[in-house]
């Protein structure tokens, strides 16, 4: 029994708490928060307390297994590396590179996606590589780097500090990143203002300044109205407008049509309460905090700009206090983005289709890159589900219920010539695979993710790995030695030392300066961070931030006659993603073991539909049965269900419009219809 | 019957390498920037701090097996614990000790654990233990290090971890200097008024209200406690666990077919602090809690069990 004790993250959302695990190898002994005052102070939400034991299960994936007649069986590391590799040639020889994909995961380290973008570019030769970042902040990545040149948080976490207003808009933020959203609720105790926008009752609406509660899919609407009453009203900041931005006229031009009344009229919301919260923004140190709610449209992108618009139209960024903070899902989805496991970027944001920034890579990795941007995630299932895609490469992802359009995602992994998944459990998408890879958990691997302030920390192991299962970084190193690669990491470490080479991000960036408190990007080569961005200059080419104005327009898919019911999806506090690790943990299942379907009282009552009665919820798309819970914190018209249940796949019945530019779909918004299930 | 020594402070690594080499040893120490407690490999790893949390671990595991065989209990000492922590791990005793049914598996652990708990120098940002038993104990220590300048007061209550060749005896004249030092920490730290709190204390308390907008249900304050003792037991394949459990979540009281007797946040607040503050004292004669304040301290929205105490008799 070998008693180790380690600094290290938790794996579940952005927040990135640090927290000092001891262990026997075997199982967990203590689990205790960092007392650091820039992200955990002392604390951890239920997930930190007790969720690290879902990779204790003993359900974790031991060995490699292939699919064969008589169902799975284990098989030993080299087979499966054959196989896996055979068949990705053959397939690629066959139909070209682009008949393969890849996806990587926002659960995994930076290290380790960065080898599965370099295995798809580098050395299957395709840029079919993309993650979950689709399905969430996509649109944060392109809506930010157009205003601001960075696709990240422009503050830091402790910073929330310094603010005096917190204008929160589409993130459930204690249910979601709880430790975030205690800091805020601890800010506001001492006096501090918050504006809440969200049609639901969300926990933090209980101590907000002002709750607008707009109609889904109106957020555009409701920012362009309040840059038109601070305009009016002569709040907004002139100088920092004409040193530091460009295209503020045609701004003008788009906002000036988003009169109060107009504004009121397409949200929903009282125009006094509009009007009071955008006095209150303009004339205070304020942050913008937001997450899904506001990029699951297809005007995604369209409205992250409108909230930098506001930002800048304000002078709210670039100053301590002040900012627009896209709040990150999952532990590394800021990182697998930096890390270029994206279909339309290399590593550090370089666009794929630009020359200039590919040479880098091309001369790094010594081979020719593909130039065309590849098939974003969603757009892989499509592919496949048409024959165009044959062989897929999963890497710890569960698209089965985790995408939209589930009918055809599964359809899709059917038809597939070749599937791998490479994950800890048997998922719901492993399943379908023909090889299955067992990986180590963030327990059992050393490595780095990055969160949602920009912060890269190190992860440590403190268990045994189960059974034969690898890192996942090593997985595919003997993947690219057998294809005929000379890939030589020994440690992640090294895979570190060519990311900070290659990503300027990055640069600089060692094991040991990450040691303690880790480091946010970007770096300098000295190793010391940046915790405000923008303080002199945005990162656009010409150091402006640039206005970039849309109007609003409906979204995709809206109530009528037929389906009069906005549905809107979400997470609950004690579950995670799609309960791959929470539904393995006792207490968390315990607290949340079934779906539901959030009616308000006077929609029930005029249905007929009693509390925890069967219901049907039916879309243009599909359709599902859950039961019924009676709850004000949804207003009438508007119903809700988690997305983390597998006896509820919600995604298999929404909206799966994309935005045009990030490729996201509009979870957030479909029409729907309620019925009473009648039992035959 | 106390046994008093002295101990000089250049003679504690030495006595901590002679207990790690008879031991296994447990102590709080600096792991990658932060003090926590592990096991000591060496007495240089030994720090004398306060940590966030104390190693309730070691008596009552955060989550076990309750099926398998206790073969790797062994001896151990655990130093450096603090007089707050060790005092509540007391009342553990009366609930897994006491009464007809004995738990084994804790007992097991109870008896192989010497604990040398260290008497606190100043008073820590939460705490309020002077309100109940204060940072020296006079009862419920095996043995407990009290910092006296050039050398530490020890007191055991059997010489099994005294080191002959390390350790001289104390005199009257360091009592003198322990409860001076000791009524100095008092005048730091006054305590709160407990007269007949449990009497006192309202049902209906407007906090509870108050509290349940905040909190966000992390369970916290019943982990960190030293006194928690609810566990919730569940099946696994052929396994059977005991976990931790915290009283602030729905699930503790919801009964199988649905109902629920504490359906709202501010019912399980309630409980949680009636619970410490007056149910136990009507089934026990002492309140469960030690003043140790880990409860706030670890609490992401700082509800204090202390605004519970003061707002009695307001």
């Amino acid at each position: 029994m070998q008693i180790r004790t380690v600094r290290t993250v938790c794996p579940y959302c952005a927040v990135g708490c640090n927290v000092i695990v001891t262990s026997d190898g075997k199982r967990i002994i203590s689990v205790v928060p960092s007392k650091r005052n820039d992200i955990n102070y002392g604390s951890l939400c239920i997930k930190g307390w007790k969720g690290f034991d879902a990779v204790t299960s003993k359900e974790r994936l031991k060995n490699p297994m292939k699919r064969t007649e008589r169902g799975f069986v284990e098989i030993s590391w080299e087979e499966a590396v054959d196989i896996v590799v055979k068949n990705l040639s053959e397939i690629k020889r066959k139909y070209g590179p682009d008949a393969l994909a890849f996806i990587a995961s926002a659960r995994c380290t930076n290290e380790d996606n960065y080898l599965m973008q370099k295995l798809a570019r580098q050395v299957f030769g395709t840029n079919n590589i993309d993650h979950c970042a689709r399905l969430c902040h996509s649109p944060s990545v392109e809506g930010l780097i157009s205003t601001f040149g960075r696709g990240a948080a422009t503050t830091s976490i402790a910073d929330l500090d310094n603010a005096e207003l917190y204008f929160i808009i589409g993130t459930n933020i204690t249910e979601h990143y709880p430790i975030l959203g205690a800091r805020i609720i601890n800010n506001v105790m001492k006096g501090k203002k918050l504006i809440v926008a969200d049609p639901r009752n969300i926990h933090i609406a209980k101590f907000a300044t002002l709750h607008l509660r707009l109609l889904p899919g109106t957020d555009l609407a409701l920012l362009n109205t309040m840059a038109n009453v601070i305009v009016k009203k002569g709040l907004y900041d002139k100088k920092f407008i004409e040193e530091r931005t460009e295209n503020f006229d045609e701004y003008l031009k788009v906002i000036e049509y988003y009169d109060l009344e107009r504004g009121s009229k397409i949200t929903g919301v009282d125009p006094e309460l509009i009007e009071k919260a955008s006095v209150l923004y303009a004339t205070s140190r304020s942050v913008i905090l937001y997450s899904l709610g506001v990029t699951q449209h297809v005007q995604g992108v369209q409205t992250v700009q409108a909230i930098a618009n506001l930002a800048m139209l304000t002078g709210n960024v670039g100053k301590p206090g002040t900012g627009v903070f896209p709040i990150r899902g999952q532990n590394n989805v800021q990182g697998a983005g930096d890390m270029g496991a994206l279909c339309d970027f290399l590593p550090g944001y370089v666009r794929v289709d630009d020359e200039n920034g590919r040479r880098k890579f091309e001369e790094a990795w010594n081979c020719k890159l593909p130039s065309k941007p590849g098939l974003s995630l969603p757009e892989m299932f499509w592919e496949a589900y048409k024959g165009n895609v044959k062989a897929m490469y999963i890497m710890g992802e569960n698209p089965v219920i985790s995408e939209s359009e589930l009918g055809i995602v599964e359809e899709a992994l059917k038809k597939l010539e070749f599937l791998v998944v490479q994950d800890i459990f048997m998922t719901e998408t492993a399943e379908f695979a023909h090889v299955v890879l067992p990986a180590k958990s963030f327990a059992e691997k050393l490595g780095t993710f990055t969160n949602t302030e920009r912060r890269i920390q190190l992860i440590r192991p403190f268990l045994d790995p189960p059974g034969n299962a690898l890192d996942d970084w090593k997985i595919f190193q003997l993947i690219a030695r057998k294809m005929g690669y000379d890939w030589n990491y020994n440690s992640p470490e090294d895979i570190m030392a060519e990311i900070s080479k290659l990503v300027p991000q990055y640069k600089g960036v060692t094991y040991d300066c990450l040691s303690e408190n880790g480091v946010q990007w970007p770096v300098n080569e000295s190793c010391k961070g940046t915790e405000i961005l923008y303080t002199e200059k945005f990162a656009r080419s010409n150091g402006k931030g640039r206005f970039m104005p849309a109007h609003w327009e409906r979204p995709s898919d809206f109530p009528d006659e037929e389906y009069p019911f906005i549905l809107t999806t979400g997470g609950i506090y004690y579950q995670y993603t799609t309960g791959t690790m929470t539904r393995k943990v006792h207490i968390l299942e315990r607290e949340a073991p079934s779906p539901f379907v959030e009616i308000n009282p006077e929609d029930a009552k005029s249905l007929g539909i009693r509390d925890g009665e069967l219901v049907t919820v039916k879309s243009r798309y599909g359709e599902l049965d859950v039961r019924a819970r009676i709850s004000d914190s949804v207003p009438r018209g508007i119903l809700f269900i988690p997305f983390h249940y597998r006896e509820a796949p919600v995604n298999r019945i929404v909206n799966p419009h994309i935005d045009p530019k990030a490729r996201t779909p509009e979870f957030k918004v479909t029409a729907v219809k309620i019925v009473k299930k009648v039992i035959q | 019957m106390i046994y008093r020594f002295r101990l000089k402070k250049e003679n504690l690594k030495k006595y901590i390498e002679w207990l790690i080499e008879n031991y296994e040893v447990w102590g709080p120490a600096k792991v990658h920037g932060e003090t926590v407690f592990t096991i000591l490999k060496s007495a240089d790893e030994f720090v004398d701090e306060r940590t966030l949390l104390g190693p309730k671990e070691l008596l009552f595991p955060r989550k076990e097996n309750i099926f398998s065989p206790d073969s790797d209990i062994k001896e151990r000492v655990v130093i450096g614990v603090r007089s707050c922590d060790l005092r509540g791990y007391a009342m553990l005793d009366d609930i897994f000790l006491s009464g007809i049914y004995r738990d084994e598996k804790y007992e097991k652990r109870r008896k192989n654990t010497y604990f040398i708990n260290f008497v606190c120098k100043e008073p820590c940002e939460y705490g309020f233990c002077t309100t109940f038993y204060g940072p020296r104990l006079k009862d419920h220590f095996y043995m407990q290090f009290m910092d006296l300048g050039e050398y530490y007061l020890v007191e055991a209550v059997d010489k099994k971890l005294i080191k002959d060749d390390l350790f001289e005896p104390a005199d009257e004249k360091d009592l003198e200097l322990a409860e001076k030092i000791e009524k100095e920490f008092y005048e730091k730290m006054k305590p709160l008024n407990i007269e007949n709190l449990h009497k006192k204390l309202d049902w209906n308390n407007p906090l509870w209200k108050e509290f349940a907008e905040r909190c966000i249900s992390c369970g916290a304050c019943n982990f960190a406690c030293p006194t928690c003792f609810c566990f919730d037991v569940y099946d696994e394949g052929d396994e059977r666990y005991r976990e931790w459990d915290s009283c602030i979540l729905e699930g503790f009281t919801r009964l199988a077919g649905g109902l629920n007797p504490r359906p709202t946040l501010d019912l399980r607040l309630r409980q949680r602090f009636l619970h410490k503050l007056k149910f136990h004292y009507e089934n026990y004669g002492y309140y469960l809690c030690t003043g140790c304040g880990r409860c706030i301290e670890v609490c992401p929205v700082k509800i204090d069990i202390r605004d519970v105490i003061r707002s009695v008799g307001k």
